[in-house]
């Protein structure tokens, strides 16, 4: 910057004004009166910013069906379909949650809480996660049954050693 | 890299009949379409001949190997006009083998079409005489019970009959002139008293006479008579009537046995002299006494007699030319036959366009090779080596399969044993040229090599090259490199080194160079410990041990004491008194293989099951004296119910080397079955007059896991016990079939505490009993041997290999022989997740699971597997009369690409993107600064 201004031909400075007292009061009344349109008008805002936070809350319950859909149309078997459908079932609410002050800054507001909103809104999306495990669970893919885990079933050891032979 | 087989057993017929009615007619055609691409000292150049019709038969690669034996002759016969001569061997083998090359198969030298006539035929009962005369052989089958009459350019049987002659009687045969009027000529039989004239035409008698007096004798005939000689008489028969007129002759004693007709005498060598007797005469007159003990045939040519006698190092051959007899010394030029004595010759003599004698003789020597040596004898009376052909592949006692070192190790040992003398740059050019030659390899699929002339003792990248080691039943050590399949080095030990030849063990493998093997030989008075290094011979050190030798047993250890032991194995041999001796090898002190058994004892035990009795002995480790340890019997199992007597017939134990991947078996609704994994498990086999039974007994504490009892049942039993199941086939006597039974054994309930690491041990003393499944399925075949194949980590599911008595090996599946395999109206679909086929009783025959394709390896006793580099594939030896060498991936070859795979693509694909890349970078970079311009 300092290279910049030193190359620049001419400068141009407004002399600072100060606020002119005459003018101060129908400001001031300006101001009155602006500050009631404002209280009245903010106390809409907030109601209409609180609302809205509801409806921010509550939007994702329309993709759980779209997300039971999918996950019904993709089928019971293993294959590229099924799976990224269910990795992006996992993502998306996952996604969601984690930008959840993101979502809510807009509404965000001194004079409410919106723990509410933000719960509602992680349990609907966490509806969409069990519907993404459920779905997992349907392609086999959770370790849930004992053939999972049968390779950690030791091959034995015998403690005794034995050799033998048929005598010809 | 994958064996690509379209449809190909359409062409080859699988099962050609070889019962002696009409001895394999079908070998006939293959034999004309499909050659077996390889045998004994044969170019590597050869090439199937494509039938026609059948062009898409022919396998994409061969990764097959076959070497064709024919066994030791002990009847020949030249033909050289055939190019040809004819063996009639003890492993039942009529063979024509090429005088050029002893070949039995022919080759096609591409361009050049050459085709010979050589062939095998192999019958069922033991082949005897042969006899030629024109385009026909006469072979006497089963001590001259049956004559088959052969055509002697493709081997074909023109007929065959029974001669009804009893098995003491002595038998000869001749050729006459026609005699019946059918244009075809015809043929005298001597059945002990009897004169047979049989036609040529079809085998029907045309008159039989009887004879009286004297025993043995031989036949020949002139224009009008037909002769039985004897020792003293000979016998005038009018050839067209069969009227007897005798005569008593003098001068010679002993039996007459085999001799030949010339200049109006017969000429037999008996006794160590050669003899002759004119056919009107009374007198036999002896012509010369033959130096040396084995005497070869009479060999008649026109007018001149020639008979050969081994003296010393030198061949004598006698002959008598226009009644004149001389002698004359020649030499087999050699450079092994001087050390080993000849067993056996065969004499033929000719006269070169030259005018010049020359001889043929094919000597068969003690350690079963059989060569042809011919030519004029030189002035130092050496005769030409022409081949040689190895026979003892016939009858090999044990085998083992080496795995071939990793290039590194082989290279690595090398520079350190200082082999390679020649400084580092040589050592280095040494490494960088077989690693070229493994690269070539590696590119070409491992099989496209073209020049196999150089022995290369390391493994390829895929390890299937392996080294076969093998010992004949004469005592002779074969190396054989199974990608060329020949012989890279022998060595024949002798009767002195080598006794009975027993066992063969891998007792240091190749991972720790140099590997070692042991071979144990025994007599009624020793046992010789052989040990050498198998991949090429060396370093063989004897031992004789003053026992007299039962078997022996492999004590598995652990790394430690396997590094006190050099890496090697602690071998332990029983004697007859059950005294347990451990083996040192020679670089290790006796001292430490005592005291590794010593620190064993308590947990080791070993066990017998007596053949043809019906118990089975378990013993322990007990005191050490002097010079071995003693065995304490702590358990005997009596086998049989009822007091029906039983007897044992087969054994069978686990492979302790074979890996095990999975302790639980995965069901299809998600469960796990945990497989009973008893290492000590072994089964025996018991055969009683109307059944059999199988029992399955812990080797510790000699428990009966489980038994079975087939009804209605015989043997042969042949069983494979692998993991925690077992397969035996018998022969079901009701309903007249061979079929295949699997047990299956698991444990009662999945403990997951066992997870926990302190209950990994498996006790015998401790175990419940396993649960067990079986089905029984029926074979298409009857059965000589079975084995299951080995992988490296044992993940790939098992294929069950059987050896059939129809000369192929099929593979089948281990899913095929599942005892969980439900009923068809019962299947569910958990069931089908499983991969479980609702059951079905008949093993279905697919030509595909022949593995041995269009091949017929004879008489296969047994067969062995062995992995590979790769997981998918393990690699088959099946040794019997040939000896064939294969692989087998059972779940396909998941880990190698396929021959299709479009590599150019994948090469075009990435370098395509490469381009793109740094195209891309270049384009975006210049983007980059002309926007910073605007």
């Amino acid at each position: 910057m300092a290279a910049t201004n030193s190359q620049r031909k001419w400068e141009v400075r407004l002399p600072q004004v100060e606020s002119v007292e005459t003018s101060n009061f129908t400001i001031r009344h300006g101001a009155e009166e602006s500050r009631v349109a404002t209280r009245q008008n903010k106390t809409g805002n907030t109601e209409l910013k609180y609302k809205k936070a509801w409806e921010q809350a509550k939007a994702p319950a329309g993709s759980i069906f779209m997300t039971m859909f999918m996950a019904w149309m993709s089928g019971s078997s293993v294959h590229i379909f099924s799976i990224m459908i269910t990795i992006y079932s996992f993502i998306n609410p996952v996604k969601a949650i984690l930008s959840l002050n993101n979502v809510f800054s807009r509404f965000e507001d001194p004079s409410y809480s919106l723990l509410p909103h933000k719960l509602a809104f992680i349990a609907i999306h966490l509806v969409t996660i069990i519907i993404a495990v459920y779905k997992c669970s349907v392609l086999g893919l959770l370790p849930t049954t004992a053939s999972d885990w049968s390779s950690m079933l030791p091959i034995k050891q015998a403690d005794e050693f034995s050799a033998g032979f048929m005598s010809q | 890299m994958v064996v690509k087989i379209v449809s190909h057993a359409y062409c080859a017929r699988m099962f050609p009949r070889t019962s002696y009615g009409i001895p394999g007619t079908s070998e006939i055609r293959t034999r004309i379409g499909l050659q077996s691409d390889t045998t004994n000292k044969s170019p590597w150049r050869r090439r199937s001949i494509v039938p026609l019709g059948c062009m898409h038969g022919v396998l994409k690669e061969n990764s097959s190997k076959t070497i064709q034996n024919v066994g030791t002759p002990s009847n020949a016969i030249f033909h050289p006009q055939k190019r040809a001569v004819y063996v009639s061997t003890d492993s039942n083998v009529l063979a024509a083998l090429s005088l050029k090359n002893g070949d039995i198969s022919e080759i096609i030298y591409p361009p050049l079409i050459l085709i010979l006539s050589v062939w095998r035929r192999v019958f069922d009962l033991p082949t005897g005489r042969l006899i030629q005369k024109g385009n026909v052989l006469l072979l006497t089958v089963n001590l001259g019970r049956e004559l088959y009459l052969l055509d002697n350019t493709e081997g074909s049987v023109l007929w065959n009959l029974a001669t009804g002659s009893s098995p003491t009687h002595h038998t000869d045969h001749t050729f006459l002139g026609d005699i019946d009027g059918d244009g075809i000529e015809d043929l005298a039989s001597l059945l002990g008293d009897v004169v047979q004239l049989r036609s040529g035409r079809d085998g029907n008698l045309v008159w039989k006479s009887q004879i009286q007096g004297g025993e043995g004798g031989s036949l020949t005939a002139d224009a009008t008579s037909l002769y039985v000689i004897r020792s003293d008489r000979v016998f005038k028969l009018d050839i067209k009537s069969g009227q007897v007129v005798e005569s008593s002759v003098e001068g010679k004693k002993g039996k007459v046995e085999a001799g030949g007709i010339s200049q109006q005498q017969f000429w037999t060598a008996e006794g160590g002299r050669l003899y002759s007797i004119k056919l009107d005469s009374k007198q036999w007159s002896n012509h010369a006494s033959l130096k040396g003990e084995k005497v070869s045939n009479v060999e008649i040519n026109g007018n001149n007699v020639f008979v050969a006698a081994q003296a010393e190092n030198q061949i004598q051959i006698t002959s008598v030319i226009d009644g004149q007899t001389s002698t004359e010394n020649i030499v087999l030029s050699s450079n092994v036959s001087t050390t080993i004595p000849l067993n056996k010759m065969f004499l033929n003599a000719y006269n070169t366009k030259e005018g010049k004698r020359g001889y043929r003789v094919l000597a068969l020597f003690s350690d079963e090779s059989l060569a042809l040596f011919s030519g004029v004898p030189k002035e130092s009376g050496s005769l030409e080596k022409q081949w040689n052909r190895e026979e003892g592949l016939s009858q090999l006692n044990s085998h083992v399969i080496v795995d071939l070192p990793d290039i590194h190790v082989y290279t690595r040992y090398m520079r350190e044993v200082g082999e390679t003398q020649d400084g580092l740059l040589q050592g280095w050019l040494h490494r960088v040229h077989a690693q070229m030659t493994q690269l070539r390899e590696f590119v070409s699929g491992g099989n496209g090599v073209d020049s196999y002339s150089e022995v290369r003792p390391y493994t390829d990248p895929m390890g299937f090259r392996k080294m076969i080691i093998g010992v004949s039943r004469a005592g002779k050590l074969f190396g054989i490199q199974t990608d060329s399949s020949t012989v890279v080095w022998s060595n024949y030990l002798g009767p002195e080194r080598c006794g009975q030849p027993k066992d063969l063990v891998v007792v240091r493998k190749s991972s720790h160079f140099p590997p070692s093997c042991l071979l144990i030989c025994s007599n009624e008075k020793k046992t010789d410990l052989i040990w050498f290094n198998p991949l090429d011979g060396t370093n063989l050190t004897v031992q004789h041990l003053p026992i007299h030798y039962k078997r022996y047993i492999t004590i598995p250890l652990s790394v430690v004491e396997e590094e006190k032991l050099g890496d090697q194995r602690l071998i332990s041999l029983i004697d007859d008194d059950n005294r347990i001796h451990s083996l040192s090898p020679p670089s290790v002190k006796r001292d430490i293989s005592d005291a590794v058994l010593t620190s064993r004892r308590p947990i080791t035990f070993w066990h017998v099951a007596e053949l043809n009795e019906s118990i089975v002995r378990g013993y322990t480790v007990g005191q050490q004296t002097r010079d071995h340890f003693e065995s304490e019997e702590v358990w005997s199992v009596p086998l049989g119910s009822h007091g029906k007597s039983e007897k044992i017939v087969s054994a069978a134990y686990v492979d302790v080397d074979n890996a095990i991947a999975s302790a639980a078996r995965i069901l299809g609704n998600r469960d796990a079955l945990p497989k009973y994994l008893n290492r000590n498990l072994f089964a025996v086999a018991t055969e009683s007059s109307t059944s059999i039974g199988i029992y399955l007994i812990d080797g510790v504490t000699g428990s009966i896991v489980h038994s079975t009892v087939v009804p209605s049942a015989t043997g042969p039993v042949h069983m494979k016990l692998v993991e925690n199941w077992l397969v035996f086939t018998y022969f079901n006597l009701r309903h007249n079939r061979h079929e295949v039974s699997v047990v299956e054994l698991f444990e009662q309930k999945l403990d997951w505490k066992e997870v926990d690491s302190n209950r990994t041990k498996f006790s015998s003393y401790q175990h419940a009993k396993p649960a067990v499944l079986q089905q029984t399925y029926i074979l298409p075949v009857g059965i000589s041997d079975i084995t299951s194949t080995i992988t490296v980590k044992g993940i790939t599911p098992k294929q069950l290999l059987f050896a059939t008595t129809s000369d192929q090996i099929l593979a089948y599946g281990k899913n095929f022989l599942d005892p969980r395999r439900p009923p068809k109206e019962k299947i569910t679909p958990e069931d089908r997740e499983e991969g479980l086929w609702p059951y079905d009783p008949a093993l279905p025959f697919s030509p595909r699971s022949v593995i041995t394709y269009h091949r017929q390896v004879k008489k296969i006793k047994s067969i062995t597997t062995h992995p590979s580099n790769l997981e998918s594939t393990s690699v088959v030896l099946a040794v019997g009369l040939d000896l064939f060498f294969t692989r087998t991936a059972a779940a396909n070859s998941f880990d190698v690409l396929n021959p299709d795979f479009n590599f150019f693509a994948l090469i075009l694909t990435t370098g395509g993107l490469l381009v793109a890349t740094v195209f891309s970078i270049f384009a975006s970079r210049k983007a980059d600064l002309s926007r910073l311009w605007k």
